[in-house]
């Protein structure tokens, strides 16, 4: 096998450095070529689908769901729940401690779910039915009293979007790569912004803080650059989005294209060569490399 | 298998088991629907997963399994799993986003 080129591990440098430390670099294995790694692990030549290639901890992902993060492909929610899975790993194992809380992709697809039940008909949701969807699932629900941000990574109508309510100020951004004129989001909104609402509410109540309203803002962001990248660009919302425009006035970079097609590479071989992933030497084998 | 339910039918495969080597699994569709499968707590979740998507008449693929929001692989079992009696199933549309033009 071949040495990774030098201009390779060049491009995953400067990447490393452009997002201003969100995301660590793979691995500093000089036997590893990361372009093989990412070929691999994202083409038919990962020949059965089923096969697990990464599994950290309970977060799990086969070679078909990592074949959304070949180029151009489109980012489908078994990687978003991966993706939301991951940040939480990370920072409880690398800071040891919460600032981010997610719901799973699966969260908003089931308030989705829920607009088609008549209003009167709709049971409302319990503490554990937020749970169910809740990452960090070890912690309970108010551990949002002392978090930073809540995420909610949504999907439909082929595009992905993400609300992110600051749980100190309780004010809630909406986060869409295509920006915010799409009519058919609103009600999704709408339904989104009660359903947190009355999840914050319940924690207040058990918590004997006062009921704050949740304060909502479209936020201005770059417009994704392409028709498939905005799962990738909600990804990267949910590791490096707070609301300061810290990317050259901007509070998310403004990726191009190429970035993101970096990125893509970069992630891949960030989840598979991950310390912890117990089918890493599996990913190697693959590859034709030794751990 | 021994076969699914849905939640109208055969109120004694929602009873819970003493433990034994069968095990009654909940499978809840995204617009709620529920399908009971009782399964051999070493026979593979494929099986069920088999069993929901013919059930359901869905194809397989389009389909992701999760217990607890984290996916389930065909071959686990409950047994390694630990699933116990009654436990849900989420069964959820698969789904991606691109741009929405």
């Amino acid at each position: 096998m071949e040495g990774a080129s030098t201009d390779d591990k060049g491009r995953d440098l400067v990447i490393a450095n452009f997002v201003d430390g969100g995301i660590h670099a793979p691995s500093t294995n000089e036997n590893i070529d990361f372009s093989i790694v990412y070929k691999t692990c994202t083409s038919m030549l990962c020949d059965d689908g089923a096969v697990v290639l990464v599994e950290v901890s309970n977060n799990m992902l086969t070679c078909t769901d990592l074949q959304c993060l070949k180029p151009r492909a489109k980012i489908d929610n078994m990687v978003m729940l991966f993706a939301t899975g991951m940040i939480v790993y990370n920072e409880l194992h690398i800071a040891g401690m919460i600032s981010r809380c997610f719901f799973n992709p699966f969260f908003a697809t089931m308030v989705m779910e829920r607009l088609k039940i008549p209003k009167k008909k709709r049971e409302p949701l319990t503490q554990t039915d937020y749970h169910h969807w809740f990452q960090p699932q070890s912690f309970a629900l108010n551990v949002l009293l002392r978090a930073q941000f809540l995420f909610v990574p949504s999907v439909g109508d082929d595009h992905w979007w993400c609300y992110a309510v600051n749980c100190q100020s309780r004010e809630l951004f909406i986060l869409d790569p295509l920006g915010h004129k799409r009519r058919s989001r609103k009600k999704i909104d709408k339904a989104i912004v009660a359903t947190l609402q009355e999840l914050f509410n319940m924690i207040d109540i058990d918590s004997n803080y006062k009921e704050q309203e949740l304060n909502v803002i479209e936020e201005d962001l770059p417009v994704q650059p392409n028709t498939y990248d905005c799962g990738m660009l909600v990804i990267k919302y949910m590791e490096l989005w707070d609301h300061t425009p810290k990317f050259d006035g901007n509070k998310i970079p403004d990726y191009t294209t190429d970035q993101l097609q970096v990125l893509r590479k970069q992630m891949v071989c960030e989840w598979t060569l991950h310390k912890d992933n117990v089918h890493r030497s599996l990913v190697l084998k693959k590859c034709g490399m030794a751990d | 298998m021994s076969g699914a339910t849905n939640n109208n039918n055969n109120e004694e495969d929602k009873k819970p088991s003493k433990l034994g080597t069968h095990i009654t699994l909940k499978v809840k569709g995204q617009n709620d629907n529920e399908v009971f499968f009782r399964i051999k707590r070493n026979t593979q979740l494929k099986k069920l997963m088999d069993g929901y998507c013919d059930r359901e008449s869905v194809d397989f693929d389009s389909i992701v399994f999760l217990f607890d929001g984290h996916p389930l692989r065909a071959e686990q079992t409950p047994d390694e799993l630990e699933l116990e009696d009654g436990d849900e199933i989420d069964a959820m549309e698969h789904q991606i986003g691109g741009s929405a033009f």
